[in-house]
């Protein structure tokens, strides 16, 4: 039985656990940004090239047409087009050029294979040549018959 | 007494290493895949009195028109991008000619393709509509047309003839109107004769 002190803290408890469970799924929410900011922007557009200009990316490139790619770039991301998809778009609308790297299909696999291939290879190369025992000379296995020395060079050896 | 030296000179070939003839070829088919890899993407210039490689070009309006299937036609190809500010000159002398060299019967006419270079479909869209450009025009997909004209800035302008020959280029706007005309009566001139 509960005493007449524990009483009022009891409904104090009652309505404290009411509130909070009225409370509890209440999380703070903040309304959603439609516009992306300049940073996300250039995120992607860092990684975009100016089609009209020499290796200069979208991010960095003054011209007016640069801005509207930026722009566009603003619009797809508020639309919640991913990174892939925008740089997709860039590719099918602009060129392959536009990316910076060389598409991975069809010869230009060679650019992405030949040199960890020329690396392993010289790699093996240098273990093989490594592990073959150095050849003796036949100057260095019979030092008279040497070839390099000189007759009165022999001689004077044998006076001493 | 010494024994004179008995060895001769070792005759043998020297032995080519394995290694080394998969390491040579390895680097001799790597460098003939870059040759063709660079053969395929230099793209010649045309030249005048030559037929460019055709293209097919889809519209804003959502035709789809190709070169191959406008012989017997002048066709006009000006390349033009919503951020050119030159192009804004010419855009009035070009719909003007549209106007006035349309097919009309039997008449032969003259074909004109608007290439939007490097642009963004919104700006192209709007600059049709503000210039009143009623003329096909479309986005040039992948750069593939303005690579087989060698286009690296706007505006440009290229008249084939009847043939689908290259016998006009203009690099930069049209002045004027009757400089644009006379290009076209030009090349209509040689188509007719």
């Amino acid at each position: 039985m509960l005493d007449p002190i524990s009483a009022p803290k009891l409904r104090l408890i009652l309505l404290l656990a009411v509130l909070l469970s009225v409370v509890q799924p209440v999380r703070p929410t903040w309304a959603q940004d439609p516009t992306p900011s300049d940073d996300e922007v250039n995120r992607i557009a860092s990684q975009l090239y100016c089609p009209i200009c020499d290796n200069l990316s979208l991010d960095v490139c003054p011209l007016e047409a640069c801005q509207q790619w930026r722009d566009l770039i603003r619009e797809q991301l508020a639309q919640g087009w991913t990174e892939r998809e925008i740089k997709d778009y860039f590719i099918a609308q602009y060129g392959d050029q536009v990316s910076g790297e060389p598409p991975r299909r069809g010869l230009n696999w060679v650019l992405y294979l030949a040199p960890p291939i020329i690396v392993l290879g010289a790699f093996a190369l240098l273990v093989a040549n490594l592990k073959r025992p150095a050849r003796q000379t036949p100057a260095a296995s019979s030092e008279p018959d040497s070839p390099e020395i000189e007759p009165d060079h022999q001689a004077r050896r044998k006076v001493n | 007494m010494p024994e004179a030296s008995s060895q001769a000179p070792s005759t043998q070939p020297k032995r080519v290493s394995l290694w080394a003839i998969a390491a040579f070829t390895g680097v001799l088919v790597v460098l003939v895949l870059m040759g063709i890899r660079l053969v395929q993407n230099d793209a010649t210039p045309v030249r005048l009195g030559e037929a460019p490689k055709d293209f097919s070009l889809r519209t804003y309006t959502g035709e789809v028109i190709n070169t191959a299937d406008l012989r017997g036609q002048v066709v006009l190809i000006n390349f033009w991008a919503s951020w050119c500010t030159t192009c804004d000159q010419e855009a009035a002398f070009l719909e003007q000619a549209w106007q006035h060299y349309q097919l009309e019967g039997e008449k032969q006419g003259v074909i004109f393709l608007g290439v939007a270079y490097m642009d963004t479909e919104s700006a192209s869209r709007a600059y049709l509509a503000d210039h009143g450009v009623t003329y096909p025009s479309g986005p040039d997909l992948r750069s593939e047309i303005s690579r087989i004209y060698q286009v690296k800035a706007v505006p440009e302008t290229f008249i084939l003839d009847a043939e689908g020959a290259l016998r006009y280029q203009k690099i930069g706007a049209f002045g004027s109107f009757s400089e644009l005309q006379s290009a076209l009566e030009g090349v209509l001139a040689f188509s007719l004769d």
